[in-house]
């Protein structure tokens, strides 16, 4: 080595003084940050949310600081496999923040401050949607962030605004979401297990209603996490009722044949059967039934995938006549700003609000509503995360008292510490024939004008026989 | 054998004196060390693919298996034992090799090579995302690291420490890369990379050494798992997700078959330039970013099919070096 001349001694000399002069500054900066450092941390720490042109910060007396823009950050995957959904979230949340700026003329007790929608793509995994998050909050600090409809994407996205201190309405359904004691997490849409929970409690309702007695039910899901939990809200609520559950069973979305679970069902010969599909497999399941001459008093889908949406009546034809499906919106509620968003949406969109939108709908009233409290409440400070928590806990919406509760199934909206809404629950549509056409129809609770629930299916054998 | 050349590991202490110094130069900026930590611990995926697929020419497309079973165990064993990650680690990279051993001594013991080896690779990624999604295993449920920060558990409230145990990752990997390349394996791996039949003749224990080069590779991407979960906040079946494991692959051999700057050169500056049309483009116009992506892939792909190792080459020849191995 020594032959190689003093060249390269020369330049591992230079290199070695290169590397001690980075190190030199790192040691520096890390010296200035850290003097730095302690200033910035407590003034953020004590409102991090202030995203605002405020005139002062540190108001002693406690005037209203002036807010002119409130950032809500939107955090949907509006790429990848998932993008339907996030694409339609976008869609809503834009009307509703125009609605809101222009119609209701912005938050009027913060002096009429208009709301500005800041939306980045979740992508497709945890890290993407972790680093939309983090972009988000670094770069627009908004005071509150929705997202992001997926459950694993939700969970990444939490946890960057749990650590921000920024309040997070969360549009993924899962159970879990809420159950990890996080304390800035507000879910108004209903879990879950809330779907299979309301279809089990429309099945009984009818059966009550028509004198019927259900003892036996089968429960069929797909093997998602969000088919899981629905799955298992439904066999809670069905134990709980009395109803002995022959088998839950569960199968992967890709299935391509149906032959041996419907065996197991023809076996069990249940009163009715509650399913959880994603959508092509609900499209087999309805046809496989048909095929094989099952016929229980009522099968009822839950959990807002497949039997009731446009392609699946497209898809499986008279197979899904009669079979009803949970959603978290109903978009044929007949309260005045439901009917009014509805159309609305119809107009700018030109096609109906389903699901996405409609938790969108809601999510982004119930944070208008908010936001107006935390102006009367909290004048001072309004957008800190905490007085904003406690502004939400304190909420109680009705149809009488806001437009948030008129766009949600059960019209009433009330956080559990937990930020679950407490009287959560779905719409159920059901498909039927009107005028020779197939069409997914609203039946519970309350049916829309001139229809009137199937209940139950036409075709059961009676008691009887089963 | 030895780390080859002194102005190999020069460039190396430049290099991570450059990326030690990043988190103070984008201010502490979280998202920016975000984003940076995601990319060096992808350029660590990407130079430890280099091992199988750069020098030993195996299109190994199976990188989320190894990373997934080292991330989970790991997590496992400190979510239900207690274990720091920090023996935890060690442990998830032994599960890692262990695997790799099991796909890898019939895989090669039966000759199974070139597309059929990337066959059953990509699919070792699929039978474990359904082996995990049984019941029995993880089931379909998302899992969550314990709610605690700290040196004891790898998880911090801020990005900056995660960012520095990648980075010491990303030394020791490229120093097993060095080690590697300049050794009698490395000069036994690329002969096999070569012509494998040629090989074989002039006397190489082809198994053997191929077998060596994957458990190597097995273990660091089993290793560094758990630090890819820490990213990702939870784990589940789907962490075993194939697309991931595509891209890794896919960067390896942009950047150059067997070249450790291009492995990083381009996993840096892939996974970066993706990012970056995501978070400007992506909520915009959406899915634009995947086509640029797409179309940047095909430009490297049409002019520099070699990679962008290739590129360096190049540049070095104009400046008057002569490449020797880096």
């Amino acid at each position: 080595m020594r032959l190689v001349s003093r060249k390269a001694i020369s330049k591992t000399a230079s290199a070695a003084i290169i590397v001690i002069i980075i190190i030199a500054i790192i040691a520096g900066g890390l010296a200035w940050w850290q003097t730095q450092q302690k200033a910035p941390t407590t003034t953020s720490s004590a409102s991090p949310t202030s995203t605002t042109k405020t005139s002062t910060t540190s108001s002693a007396t406690a005037t209203t600081p002036k807010i002119s823009v409130i950032k809500i950050g939107l955090v949907e995957p509006l790429t990848g496999k998932y993008a339907v959904f996030g694409l339609e979230a976008k869609e809503a949340a834009q009307l509703i923040v125009n609605i809101i700026n222009n119609e209701l003329g912005g938050i009027k007790s913060l002096g009429g401050a208009k709301i500005q929608l800041v939306v980045q793509d979740a992508g497709e995994t945890p890290d993407d949607a972790r680093l939309a998050a983090e972009k988000l909050i670094t770069q627009y600090h908004p005071t509150i962030i929705i997202g992001a409809y997926i459950s694993r994407l939700t969970a990444a996205v939490a946890q960057v605004t749990e650590q921000n201190h920024v309040i997070l309405f969360m549009d993924g359904l899962v159970d879990s979401l809420t159950q990890h004691g996080w304390k800035y997490v507000f879910r108004v849409a209903p879990k879950a297990s809330a779907h299979g929970k309301s279809a089990v409690d429309f099945v009984l309702d009818m059966a009550k209603k028509k004198g019927l007695k259900i003892k036996t039910a089968v429960v069929l899901h797909e093997d998602s996490i969000f088919g899981t939990y629905t799955a298992e809200g439904a066999v809670l609520e069905l134990r709980k009722n009395g109803v002995e559950v022959l088998d839950d069973i569960s199968y992967p979305d890709s299935i391509t044949d149906f032959s041996s679970i419907i065996n197991k069902v023809k076996a069990d010969n249940p009163d009715i059967i509650i399913t959880i599909p994603y959508f092509h497999d609900g499209v087999l399941f309805a046809k496989a039934v048909q095929a094989a001459n099952i016929h229980p008093m009522f099968i009822a889908g839950a959990g807002a995938c497949g039997y009731t949406d446009p392609d699946s009546i497209k898809a499986a034809g008279k197979a899904v006549l009669w079979y009803t499906n949970t959603y978290s919106y109903n978009p044929y509620r007949p309260t005045k700003w439901n009917q009014k968003i509805v159309k609305m949406f119809e107009e700018k969109y030109h096609k109906l609000p389903t699901e996405a939108a409609g938790i969108m709908f809601y999510t982004m009233m119930t944070i208008y509503e908010a936001l107006e409290k935390a102006g009367q409440m909290y004048p001072s400070n309004p957008l800190n995360a905490d007085n904003l928590r406690k502004v939400l806990l304190s909420l109680d919406l009705t149809d009488n008292n806001s437009i948030a509760a008129q766009l949600y199934p059960t019209g009433h909206i009330k956080f559990a510490p937990n930020g679950d809404n407490l009287y959560a629950g779905t719409a159920v549509l059901q498909v039927q024939m009107i005028n020779g056409k197939e069409v997914p129809v609203l039946v519970w609770p309350e049916p829309q004008p001139g229809v009137h629930p199937v209940f139950p299916r036409p075709d059961w054998h009676g008691s009887g026989s089963g | 054998m030895g780390l080859g050349t002194r102005r190999n590991l020069i460039v190396l202490a430049i290099i991570v004196a450059v990326l030690a110094i990043i988190p103070f130069a984008l201010g502490f900026n979280q998202y920016y060390i975000l984003l940076a930590a995601t990319s060096l611990i992808f350029a660590v995926f990407v130079i430890a693919w280099n091992i199988i697929g750069g020098y030993a020419g195996q299109l190994d497309l199976a990188p989320m298996a190894y990373i997934g079973v080292g991330g989970i165990v790991t997590a496992e064993l400190l979510k239900y034992y207690g274990i720091t990650p920090w023996v935890g680690m060690f442990i998830g990279a032994g599960a890692s090799m262990a695997l790799a051993a099991a796909v890898g001594y019939p895989t090669f013991r039966f000759g199974i090579k070139e597309v059929w080896y990337a066959l059953l690779t990509a699919s070792l990624v699929v039978i474990l995302n359904n082996i995990t999604h049984l019941p029995q295993v993880l089931g379909s449920f998302d899992h969550y690291l314990p709610a605690k920060t700290g040196w004891y558990y790898l998880i911090f409230y801020r990005y900056q420490n995660i960012y520095y145990v990648i980075l010491g990752l990303f030394v020791a990997t490229v120093l097993i890369n060095l080690l590697i390349s300049n050794s009698k394996t490395g000069y036994y791996l690329r002969a096999i990379r070569e012509d494998e039949l040629a090989a074989e003749a002039l006397g190489i224990d082809v198994r053997k050494y191929k077998l060596k080069a994957l458990l190597t590779y097995a273990g660091i991407l089993g290793f560094t798992g758990y630090l890819y979960i820490v990213l990702q906040g939870t784990y589940s079946y789907q962490t075993f997700n194939s697309p991931t494991s595509l891209s890794i692959a896919i960067m390896g051999i942009v950047g150059g078959l067997g070249s450790i700057a291009g492995a990083f050169t381009s996993a840096m500056f892939l996974k970066t330039v993706e990012e970056y049309l995501r978070g400007t483009i992506g909520a915009t116009i959406p899915g634009l970013y995947l086509l640029i992506y797409g179309i940047l892939l095909i430009i490297v792909g049409i002019f520099k099919p070699e990679g962008i190792a290739a590129l360096f080459n190049w540049v070095k020849k104009k400046v008057g070096f002569e490449n020797r191995g880096m």
